[in-house]
């Protein structure tokens, strides 16, 4: 007999859990489906959470060899049972407030029958059947594999197999210039791993704006890593005794004990069965949404990667509250047009608004305004002198275009520069505020004020023009 | 790990130094599963994107007492009514002995340990699930070699059926994954016949 539900979420991570919290707190029968043991998705088991706690053991073992001078070698185990220790809290908190709120888990693989029943296999293969008065989507995402390289998870991994490694490799090799690529670069090479990037494009993160593309490529360099841009991996292979040979198109040889292929996600349809549905797929592999999230099956949504980008976790949350909150017929939030993107790497990186590039397409010449963390007193204390703060401003220097943060604490910086761009604050706020010192704070003021300073001088040579007989 | 590795690979390539008269041809057996269960552990890991080398590691030496223990037998002149109940009844022990005398690693003490524990949750389970899903398919292939030798046929080919629904839920494998898993033996009989076997 097949059970019945208000909400069916295929996908415990961050977007499914969030639609089917929304719906249970408005009193809705909401049944969770998730293929894996734990809930959380690859978010809390693969991705996000593992790998942010292993920068963050990464970044304090840096700080401790910078503070004593030191260079011991680094036992990866410890730090993946911290990591691990992570995962399982994070994970008794997902239950817990799954729990909370009467949202019934079910185990297995979801196939759609129709646009409202599924059936679910267990992993013994007891199916199960589930109609539902809305279904969402939010069966995440799967690693890219390119066809030319066999991923083994042993000698060549991929971004869902490194976090299983407990030694630190001597060397790795890592293919791809993206998020995943450039944070698992510089983290490993900050745990002592001889690190080298290849990537077809000249820069990693070809997304953000080129300053700080470039000065992660020279922290990382600086740091002994080594990127090899507008190069592509012809063929890489586990030689059988001492490592990875891997073969670029400019006919170098490259050898690694390991290899990560991070050549970005894509998006997990297997198995749903959507031709059972009026659900479009693109011809990305992608599910079409509308600006609701609904797909073109007027009974199903779908959420977060499963839909491409931005493919951010925090993205993921409000677009499952957001596709919920229409199901329901509540007025969504505002539309996201300010979404900041946060990169975990060493050091972070964190942008919200306009490129200088995108401002001077849309505005003209942008005023920009830099802060260096050398020149921050609480930068210099805490030892992230490689930082900077560019803060982008339209043609008069008034209005507030972006904000683009590299360096520790850039994740948590770069917010106060979306409150500004939400409220349409000027420059000017930024000057007229006393912030707490030392912090890094600091540096939206500095960069403030080197806007002004450059407004002043436009504003007298234009008086200058205007009476040319002072 | 380089270092159990270099011991595991050590230990069981010397396997031939076991001076055991009487009993060569169960030693060999002992060799052949220990290989096996090694192999199977490895492509599960691979699959669920576990650690692949601890679980080849940890699949080569679960059973490292078993050698052991019919040394034992011979060196002692002990003579059991049973060799295989004898060694069944005391090979964990051994196992567990060796690695206190070696000093190596957790990992392998507690795949030793709990490799018959069910729903072990401590921090090695992937190897130690592994390797348990591992020894359940070869137990599985031995059985339907046996009852293929019985009833003359050729083909010892392991079904879906070589792993319990509790297994597979701790693997979390589905009919598709299982169907995958299997597909892997011809990879297997490959991999052994270029180790020898």
């Amino acid at each position: 007999m097949a059970l019945q539900c208000d909400f069916l979420v295929i996908g415990s991570g961050p977007a499914g859990q969030k639609a089917a919290i929304q719906g249970a707190k408005q009193g809705r029968s909401v049944i969770l489906i998730e293929r894996e043991p734990e809930v959380g998705g690859m978010c809390v088991h693969k991705g996000t959470i593992p790998s942010k706690a292993l920068r963050e053991a990464a970044l304090r073992l840096q700080n401790a060899r910078q503070l004593l001078w030191a260079s011991q070698q680094v036992e990866l185990q410890p730090l993946m049972a911290r990591v691990d220790v992570v995962i399982t809290r994070h994970n008794l908190y997902i239950r817990e407030q799954l729990a909370r709120n009467h949202i019934r888990c079910l185990r297995g693989n979801a196939r759609f029958v129709s646009s409202r029943q599924v059936e679910v296999t267990q992993p013994g293969g007891q199916i199960q059947h589930i109609k539902a008065g809305v279904v969402f989507i939010a069966t995440g995402s799967v690693p890219r594999r390119p066809d030319q390289i066999e991923i083994d998870h042993e000698h060549v991994v991929d971004s869902d197999s490194i976090l299983a490694m407990n030694y630190l490799p001597a060397s790795m090799v890592v293919m791809g210039g993206g998020v995943i690529a450039s944070e698992y670069a510089s983290v490993f090479l900050a745990l002592g791993c001889n690190v080298t990037m290849v990537d077809r494009f000249e820069r990693p993160l070809g997304f953000l704006d080129e300053e700080m593309a470039a000065r992660f490529v020279l922290t990382f360099e600086q740091a002994g890593g080594q990127f090899i841009g507008s190069t592509q991996i012809k063929s890489a292979a586990y030689n059988g005794i001492a490592g990875v040979e891997i073969e670029l198109d400019d006919g170098r040889c490259l050898m690694a004990e390991k290899m990560l292929v991070a050549q970005g996600r894509v998006s997990n349809l297997k198995g749903l069965n959507v031709d059972a549905t009026e659900v479009s797929v693109s011809g990305m592999g992608l599910i079409n949404v509308d600006s609701d999230f609904l797909t073109t099956d007027p009974h199903i949504y779908a959420i977060g990667d499963v839909i491409g980008p931005p493919s951010l976790a925090s993205a993921a949350m409000e677009q499952g509250r957001w596709a919920a909150s229409h199901a329901l017929g509540l007025p969504c939030a505002a539309a996201q047009v300010c979404v900041p993107t946060g990169i975990y790497a060493i050091p972070e990186v964190s942008c919200v608004g306009l490129t200088e590039r995108e401002a001077t397409k849309q505005f003209g010449v942008p005023i920009v305004g830099y802060a260096e963390f050398k020149e921050i007193a609480r930068g210099l204390i805490s030892g992230t002198e490689q930082g900077m703060l560019k803060m982008i401003a339209d043609p008069q220097g008034d209005k507030l275009l972006g904000v683009h943060i590299i360096g520790e604490g850039a994740t948590e910086l770069i917010h106060l520069g979306q409150m500004a761009l939400i409220n349409n604050m000027g420059v000017e706020t930024f000057i007229d505020q006393i912030f707490n010192f030392p912090t890094l704070a600091e540096a939206y003021r500095v960069a403030a004020l080197q806007i002004r300073g450059q407004c002043e001088v436009v504003h007298e040579r234009d008086a200058h023009i205007a009476m040319p007989g002072t | 790990m380089n270092a159990i590795r270099e011991i595991a690979l050590t230990t069981c390539l010397n396997v031939s130094l076991f001076k055991v008269p009487g009993y060569e041809g169960l030693l060999q057996r002992y060799w052949c599963e220990a290989l096996l269960v090694s192999a199977w552990s490895r492509e599960i890991a691979r699959m669920r994107t576990t650690n692949v080398e601890a679980s080849f590691l940890a699949g080569l030496l679960c059973c490292i007492g078993r050698p052991v223990v019919l040394q034992g037998v011979c060196e002692l002149g002990l003579k059991p009514e049973s060799i295989d109940t004898f060694v069944a009844d005391y090979y964990v022990r051994a196992g567990l002995s060796i690695c206190r005398s070696w000093a190596l690693p957790k990992l392998v003490s507690t795949v030793i340990g709990h490799h018959q524990t069910l729903n072990y949750a401590g921090e090695e389970r992937d190897a130690v699930v592994n390797v348990q899903a591992a020894l359940q398919i070869v137990s599985a292939v031995a059985n339907a070699s046996v009852s293929d030798q019985s009833e003359e046929e050729a083909d010892t080919e392991t079904g879906p059926e070589a792993l319990s629904a509790g297994m597979l839920a701790q693997l979390s494998f589905y009919p598709e994954d299982v169907q995958t898993l299997m597909g892997k033996s011809v990879l297997i009989d490959s991999w052994l016949k270029t180790v020898g076997v």
